[in-house]
């Protein structure tokens, strides 16, 4: 690992190995884990490690959850993408932090039920506020939101999520992780997004002949 | 410390002192020659190894991270004993990123504590400063307010003592006018005497007898003797003046002696009719009382502030009572006026120092806080009663001491 960087993004010259970390975040039972589930259901990368679920209670994450990918460029470099959810329960912020801790790129899932708006702004303030303690830079790290659970029926809609996000920087995205649907978009967005801020670092394209097309290709379907 | 994210090697994943229970399992599982070695073909488990083995990668993560090598007969038996292994791997692996994140937070939460701990250790710090310098500031303000209030005190007895030298120099100007003006007038009658017995000389008996029993003769001599009284009776008003102002003099040097206050009763009315307008109707009904240890000089100046509170209090027609009796083995020293009282409120602040209905200047209101000190210091209790337009009753009870000490 190189020195005092802020982000994983790390390249290991000898194991030709480049590591990527994706942080799911978002408030207590909004569906990061079953994010995870279903993207691990849903891709077939050339690498994909059995989903690591840690420690929970009632069904929340009482760590994290860790979904291990990888794929092989055409010089043999390895990339590796960890995907890792965070507890969502406010009692376990320094948790949250732990886990939130250099990653490259974060989905924000959000539960669309009218009655969970205040936890969803109170998360995102969190997410924030622990970006800013870990120095990571909010308006430029690779971050996509997602409204879930679209599937319930007290849900606000999109006409008003979209206008309250509108002046944003950050791409909304609806899904329903349960049903394995807007759970692909979503992460692919981020990657298209992830690939952007390190191609130029690692050389992705020029040295090990990887471009953004084939970098989300090789990570969803092979 | 070590970092959840790390990548954990075998040696982690599989801990020598487990490893002699899973050469067993793989035994039960059927294996006979086998072997268990890392990517860098160091044997973590070896059970009968001979040439030609088969290998099965055991992938951690995304890649192996060692190999299990078996005889090429066992395949399937190898291929369960190697998910067998993979499992245990991945449940030593989310242990040990369970216990590593625990740890990891534990210590930084642990660090915030040690860091609020010491921000409150500063702030407990400076609060313990300020107390003590809070504490130090206030002896500082009480011995400010000590050392105004001692002064005021001084002030207040100095203006009683002026108000009382103004009454006694009234008083003793008056007897000192009429004894002048008699010596003035004796004078000229010397004169008139020395001329008659000059005219008696020369006359005969039947003229000096008829002389000296003359009408005129006889006025001049019983002027004479009338100037001489009235001037021995005025010398001794000034006399008993100065004896009754010599019991508040050296107020401060006061000793006690051994004697019946009945005494200083009638002495402190003199001083206080000699010092207070004319028409103050003050009745004093003093009863013989029992021989007690006590400072005299310090009970007739609190009388004495407690008969001009009294005079302060009164219209024309109000009387005032002073009279003192025995009561149960103590003596009972009472000031009663039919003045105008005070209210239920200055009532209860009657005893505050510096408090007073009187307009500004006129008094410190130190007088009755004064008073209370010193019938304090004789052991005894004050009492006050009032009602608002009947007057007001001062009541004093002093214990009787028989002996002498230190009050």
């Amino acid at each position: 690992m190189s020195g005092n960087r802020l982000i994983m993004a790390d390249w290991n010259p000898n194991r030709k190995i480049l590591t990527l970390k994706v942080v799911f975040y978002g408030p207590a039972l909004s569906g990061k884990t079953t994010n995870l589930i279903a993207l691990h259901d849903l891709i077939e990368p050339t690498l994909k490690g059995d989903m690591q679920v840690l420690e929970t209670k009632n069904d929340r994450t009482l760590f994290f959850d860790l979904l291990p990918l990888g794929i092989r460029t055409q010089d043999n470099t390895l990339i590796k993408l960890k995907l890792y959810t965070v507890p969502g329960q406010v009692v376990h912020n320094s948790t949250r932090k732990a886990v939130l801790s250099r990653c490259d790129g974060v989905v924000f899932v959000a539960d669309s039920q009218t009655s969970q708006s205040e936890n969803n702004a109170a998360s995102f303030n969190n997410l924030a506020e622990n970006m800013r303690l870990l120095g990571l830079d909010m308006q430029n790290l690779p971050l996509v939101v997602q409204f879930n659970k679209r599937d319930l029926l007290e849900i606000e809609s999109e006409t008003d999520l979209n206008h309250r996000w509108q002046n944003t920087p950050w791409k909304l995205f609806y899904a329903s992780a349960l049903n394995k649907e807007g759970v692909l978009e979503t992460f692919e967005e981020l990657l298209s997004q992830l690939y952007l801020s390190i191609e130029e670092e690692f050389e992705l394209n020029s040295t090990h002949g990887l471009s953004e097309a084939s970098f989300i290709q090789h990570i969803t379907a092979g | 410390m070590d970092d959840f994210e790390r990548d954990f090697t075998i040696e982690e994943l599989l801990p020598s002192r487990s490893r002699p229970r899973l050469k067993k399992a793989l035994q039960q599982m059927g294996l006979r020659h086998f072997l268990l070695i890392d990517l860098y073909d160091n044997q973590l488990i070896a059970h009968d190894p001979i040439e030609g083995l088969m290998k099965i990668p055991l992938a951690h993560e995304l890649e192996p991270i060692a190999y299990l090598l078996f005889e090429s007969d066992k395949i399937e038996r190898a291929e369960s004993a190697a998910n067998f292994i993979i499992e245990l791997l991945q449940t030593n692996w989310r242990y040990q990123m369970a216990s590593d994140i625990h740890l990891q937070v534990s210590r930084e939460d642990f660090e915030a504590l040690q860091e609020k701990h010491k921000l409150l250790q500063a702030s407990e710090l400076k609060y313990k400063e300020l107390s003590e310098n809070l504490e130090n500031r206030v002896q500082h303000q009480l011995t400010v307010i000590e050392e105004s209030q001692r002064q005021l005190y001084e002030a207040e007895k100095m203006a009683s003592i002026g108000q009382l030298a103004a009454g006694v120099a009234h008083e003793i100007n008056n007897p000192i006018g009429f004894i002048t003006s008699n010596l003035n007038a004796a004078t000229e009658y010397l004169e008139d005497i020395t001329e008659l017995i000059a005219t008696l000389v020369k006359q005969d008996a039947t003229k000096q007898t008829s002389l000296l029993e003359s009408r005129e003769t006889k006025a001049l001599f019983e002027d004479f003797g009338d100037l001489l009284l009235e001037s021995i009776e005025g010398a001794k008003r000034v006399a008993t003046i100065v004896a009754d102002l010599k019991a508040f003099s050296n107020v401060d040097q006061s000793e006690e002696s051994y004697i019946d206050l009945s005494q200083n009763i009638e002495q402190v009315a003199r001083v206080f009719l000699t010092s207070v307008d004319k028409g103050v109707a003050l009745n004093v009904n003093s009863q013989p009382l029992t021989k007690t240890w006590c400072k005299p000089a310090h009970i007739n100046q609190l009388l004495l502030n407690l008969l001009h509170n009294a005079a302060n209090a009164i219209n024309p027609t109000d009387t005032i009572t002073l009279s003192c009796i025995m009561l149960d083995e103590k003596i009972k020293l009472s000031v009663i006026d039919t003045g105008k009282g005070m209210s239920e409120e200055t009532l209860r602040k009657a005893f505050d120092p510096f408090y007073t209905t009187h307009d500004v200047g006129s008094g410190t209101g130190l007088g009755l806080t004064a008073s209370r000190d010193i019938v304090n210091a004789h052991h005894g209790e004050i009492n006050v009663k009032s009602r608002l337009g009947e007057g007001t009753s001062i009541e004093i009870l002093i214990p009787v001491k028989s002996n002498g000490s230190q009050l």
